[in-house]
C-alpha cells in the first residue's frame, strides 16, 4: 500500500501516459455503449417484442463493469487493446450498418 | 405473513451466525481466548444460516426472500462486530 | 480468494483508493440521501404535520376533475395523471407531449392542479413544461430529498449522469475490494482489533465491506441502471433500432397500443374504475397513481398503478376502458404482454427502492443504506489515517468528517427551514429549505476547517448533529400537532439525536483513556 502511494506522489500524472488507463476509462465506455447498442440488434425480441430493447438497458452496468475489470486485470495490455478494439470494430460496424439502414 | 416468514428466516440465520462467531478460531486467537473445544461443524452452521435463502426462493416467497437477502448480512455484521469480551466470562 | 498477479493487485489498490478519494464524498451524499429516501413518503407527511386523508383517490374525484377538464385547453386532454403527494394533496396533471421551442425531444407540457382532498378546492394551478413548473410547496422537503439522491439537485441530464457514474464507482469499489480482501471468509467474524488505530480502522472497514458487499453491488448496479437507462441507454437503442425516433422507442417499450380511434366519446370518470380495481377481481388495493390517456375519445384508457400486494414483489398495474369502464386486465410494467425484460426492470425497482414489503423492508433498506455510508466513510478514513503525516490528507480527513456529519446536519437545517416557512410563508418554502441546506453545508465546512483534524472534529460534529436532530421534533411540534405516525418520526429523530450525543461523550472518554495510557507509558519509561 505504502509502495503504491510513493509511486503516485513520485509521478502525479503517470496515469495519463498509461495505455491501460485509457483502455479502462475511455475505450471501456465506448465499448460498453456499443455492445449495448448492438445487443438490441441480435437479442431475440421474445413474445412481447421488447426483450431485445430492455435487456441491454438493464445489463449495461454489468457490460461496463466486465469491460472495465477486463481492461484492469488482463496481464498483457496489448492483448487487452486488441480484444477491445476488435470487439469495438465488430459491434460498431453492426450498429453503423443499422443506423445507415443497411440492415432493414 | 411475509413479515413472519422473513423474521423466522432471519432468526435462523442469526442463530447460525452467532454460533459461528462464538466458535470463530481467529477471533478467539486474537482475543487470546482458549480455542473452542469439541468439533466446530462450521459447514453445518453455515448451512443453517444460509438455508432460508433457497427454501424461500423455492417456495416462491419472493418478498420474504429479498427481505432475508438484505437483512441477514446486516445481522451477520452486527454479530461479527461484537467485541470478543462479550463472551470472555464463559 | 481470487488470485490476481502482483501488478494487477497494485492497480486494484490504486483504483479502490483513488476513486474513493475523487468520488467518495459525492458518493456518500448520494447514498445517505438514498437511504433516507426509503422513508421519503413518511418524511413528507411528517414535514406537514401529517395528513388524515391517506385514501384521497378513493374519494369523490369526478365532479371536480370534469370541471377542470373543461377548463384546460383541449390538447392537454391527451393524458391526465392523478396521484397523492407526500403531503396528502392530490396532484392532477393534464398534459400532452411537445418539443420545447429550441427543438429536442418531446416533453410533457400542460396544466398542473394541486387539490386539497378535504374539500376538493384547487390550491394551485400552473401551466407549462413539466420540468419548468414551480415546485409543489407542500411536498418540497420530500421532493428535495429525492432530487438530491437522484440527481444531486442538478438539472437533467447532467445530474443523472453524475449519479450514474457514482453508481459505477460504487460497483467498482465493491468488486475491487472483494478481490483485494484475501481473507474474506477467514476474517468474516473477526471483531475489529482495538489496540492500534490503523488496524482498528482497517478491521472495521473490511468487516463492513464484507457484510455489505452484496447490497453495495445491488444498489450500485440498479442505481446505475436507473440513471443511465433513460439518459444514455434509450437514446442509443432508439438510434440503433428505431432510426433515432426516441418517442417511438419509448412507446414500444412501454407498450402503447398502436391503433388509435379519435372519435369523440364521453369519458366514464375515475370513480367507478377505482371502485372496481379495489375488488379482489382486479388489484384488490387502492391505486397510488392513475393515468388516463385520450380522455373524451373512443380509445380512452385508464391505467391504475398499485404497490405490491401482500407477499408479492412487483408493483401491479391494471387497464380499463375509459368509455364504458370495462376491465381489460393486468398490464405488465413494460410491453403489452409479460416478458423477461419487463420482469427484470421490475426487479431493478424492487431491489433498489426496498418498498416491496412495507415497514420491514423499508427499515432493512435504510439500515443497508446507512451501512454503505459507513463503508465509504470508514474507507476514506482509513486512507487518511495511513497518510496522516501529510497536511493535504489531514485536510481530506476533515472534509470526510464534514461530509459524513455535515450532510446529515444540512438536511436537518433544510428540514428546519421547511418547517419554519411552510405554515407561515408557504410561497417561500423552496427558498427557506434550500437556504437551510446551504447554510448547514457552510457551517459544516467552517467547523471542519477551523477545528484540527481527528477526534475533536468528530466529537464537535456529533454534538452539533445530535442537537439539531433533537431540535427538529421540538420545532415540528411547535409548528403543528400531528397524528401518531408523525410522532413515530419525531421519536426516531429524538433517539437518533440522543445516540449522536452519547457517541460524542464516548469518543471524548475513549480519547481521554488513550491519552492517559500514553502518559503512563511515558512515565514508566522515563
Amino acid at each position: 500500500m505504502a509502495v503504491s502511494h510513493r509511486k503516485v506522489t513520485g509521478n502525479r500524472f503517470r496515469y495519463l501516459y498509461s495505455l491501460r488507463f485509457w483502455l479502462a476509462t475511455f475505450v471501456t465506455l465506448l465499448l460498453s455503449v456499443t455492445l449495448m447498442a448492438s445487443m438490441s440488434l441480435w437479442l431475440p425480441p421474445g413474445a412481447a417484442g421488447i426483450n431485445h430493447l430492455v435487456i441491454p438497458l438493464v445489463i449495461f452496468p454489468l457490460i461496463w463493469a466486465v469491460c472495465f475489470f477486463y481492461a484492469v486485470l488482463e496481464t498483457h495490455v496489448i492483448r487487452a487493446l486488441c480484444v477491445m478494439l476488435s470487439l469495438l470494430l465488430l459491434n460498431g460496424g453492426l450498429v453503423a450498418a443499422s443506423v445507415m439502414g443497411a440492415l432493414s | 405473513m411475509v413479515e413472519w416468514l422473513a423474521s423466522a428466516a432471519l432468526l435462523m440465520s442469526l442463530v447460525g451466525f452467532s454460533y459461528l462467531k462464538f466458535t470463530d478460531p481467529r477471533t478467539r486467537r486474537v482475543a487470546r481466548l482458549p480455542a473452542f473445544t469439541g468439533s466446530r461443524r462450521a459447514g453445518l452452521a453455515w448451512g443453517l444460516a444460509l438455508l432460508p435463502g433457497p427454501v424461500l426462493l423455492m417456495t416462491g416467497q419472493g418478498a420474504a426472500f429479498v427481505i432475508w437477502l438484505g437483512g441477514a448480512p446486516m445481522l451477520g455484521w452486527c454479530i461479527a462486530a461484537l467485541p470478543p469480551v462479550a463472551y470472555r466470562s464463559k | 480468494m481470487i488470485r490476481v498477479s502482483k501488478s494487477a493487485t497494485g492497480r486494484l489498490i490504486d483504483i479502490h483508493g483513488w476513486t474513493a478519494v475523487l468520488f467518495g464524498l459525492a458518493l456518500y451524499v448520494v447514498v445517505l440521501t438514498g437511504a433516507l429516501a426509503v422513508f421519503s413518503h413518511e418524511i413528507g407527511a411528517w414535514s406537514v404535520g401529517g395528513h388524515g386523508i391517506d385514501d384521497a383517490l378513493a374519494g369523490p374525484l369526478d365532479h371536480r376533475l370534469s370541471e377542470l377538464t373543461r377548463e384546460v385547453p383541449e390538447k392537454y386532454h391527451e393524458e391526465l395523471t392523478v396521484s397523492q403527494n407526500a403531503a396528502g394533496y392530490l396532484v392532477a396533471f393534464f398534459h400532452t407531449h411537445e418539443a420545447q421551442a429550441g427543438g429536442g425531444l418531446p416533453e410533457d407540457v400542460g396544466v398542473r392542479f394541486v387539490i386539497d382532498p378535504a374539500n376538493m378546492q384547487v390550491v394551485s394551478r400552473e401551466e407549462g413544461f413539466a420540468d419548468d413548473l414551480p415546485d409543489v410547496s407542500s411536498s418540497f422537503l420530500h421532493d428535495f430529498l429525492v432530487d438530491l439522491h437522484v440527481r444531486l439537485y442538478t438539472p437533467d441530464p447532467v445530474g443523472l449522469y453524475l449519479t450514474g457514474l457514482l453508481g459505477l464507482i460504487l460497483l467498482v469499489s465493491a468488486v475491487s475490494g472483494f478481490i483485494l480482501h484475501r481473507h474474506l471468509i477467514m476474517d468474516m467474524f473477526l471483531s475489529p482489533r482495538q489496540k492500534l488505530r490503523e488496524l482498528r480502522a482497517r478491521d472495521r472497514h473490511t468487516l463492513a465491506g464484507t457484510w455489505s458487499l452484496l447490497f453495495a453491488v445491488i444498489v450500485a448496479f440498479t442505481g446505475a441502471f436507473f440513471s443511465f437507462a433513460t439518459t444514455l441507454g434509450l437514446p442509443v437503442i432508439a438510434m440503433t433500432a428505431f432510426e433515432g425516433d426516441q418517442q417511438k422507442a419509448i412507446e414500444v417499450v412501454i407498450g402503447v397500443p398502436e391503433e388509435e380511434d379519435p372519435t369523440p366519446a364521453s369519458f366514464i370518470g375515475l370513480e367507478p374504475v377505482i371502485r372496481h380495481v379495489q375488488t379482489s377481481e382486479a388489484a384488490g388495493s387502492l391505486p397510488v397513481f392513475v393515468l388516463v390517456e385520450h380522455m373524451g375519445r373512443a380509445d380512452a384508457r385508464i391505467t391504475t398503478f398499485h404497490d405490491p400486494s401482500d407477499g408479492a414483489l412487483f408493483t401491479g398495474s391494471h387497464v380499463y376502458s375509459g368509455v364504458d369502464g370495462s376491465y381489460r386486465g393486468e398490464k405488465p410494467a413494460l410491453g403489452k404482454s409479460p416478458s423477461l425484460g419487463s420482469d427484470l426492470v421490475s426487479l431493478m425497482g424492487v431491489l433498489h427502492f426496498g418498498l416491496f414489503a412495507g415497514f420491514m423492508s423499508k427499515v432493512i433498506w435504510l439500515a443497508l443504506g446507512l451501512a454503505t455510508c459507513y463503508l465509504t466513510y470508514s474507507g476514506l478514513n482509513l486512507w487518511c489515517i495511513r497518510r496522516e503525516k501529510s497536511t493535504g490528507w489531514r485536510l481530506m480527513s476533515r472534509l470526510n468528517d464534514a461530509t459524513a456529519y455535515g450532510t446529515a446536519f444540512a438536511l436537518t437545517v433544510a428540514s428546519a427551514g421547511f418547517l419554519l416557512s411552510y405554515g407561515r410563508v408557504p410561497e417561500k418554502v423552496v427558498a427557506w429549505t434550500l437556504n437551510g441546506f446551504v447554510s448547514g453545508v457552510i457551517v459544516s465546512l467552517v467547523l471542519a476547517l477551523l477545528l484540527p483534524s481527528g477526534w475533536r472534529t468528530q466529537q464537535m460534529f456529533q454534538r452539533v448533529l445530535g442537537l439539531s436532530l433533537i431540535a427538529l421534533p421540538v420545532l415540528r411540534l411547535a409548528m403543528s400537532p400531528g397524528p401518531f405516525a408523525v410522532h413515530g418520526l419525531d421519536l426516531t429523530l429524538l433517539i437518533s439525536g440522543l445516540l449522536s450525543l452519547i457517541a460524542a461523550r464516548r469518543s471524548g472518554a475513549d480519547r481521554l483513556r488513550a491519552t492517559e495510557r500514553v502518559i503512563r507509558q511515558e512515565v514508566r519509561h522515563g
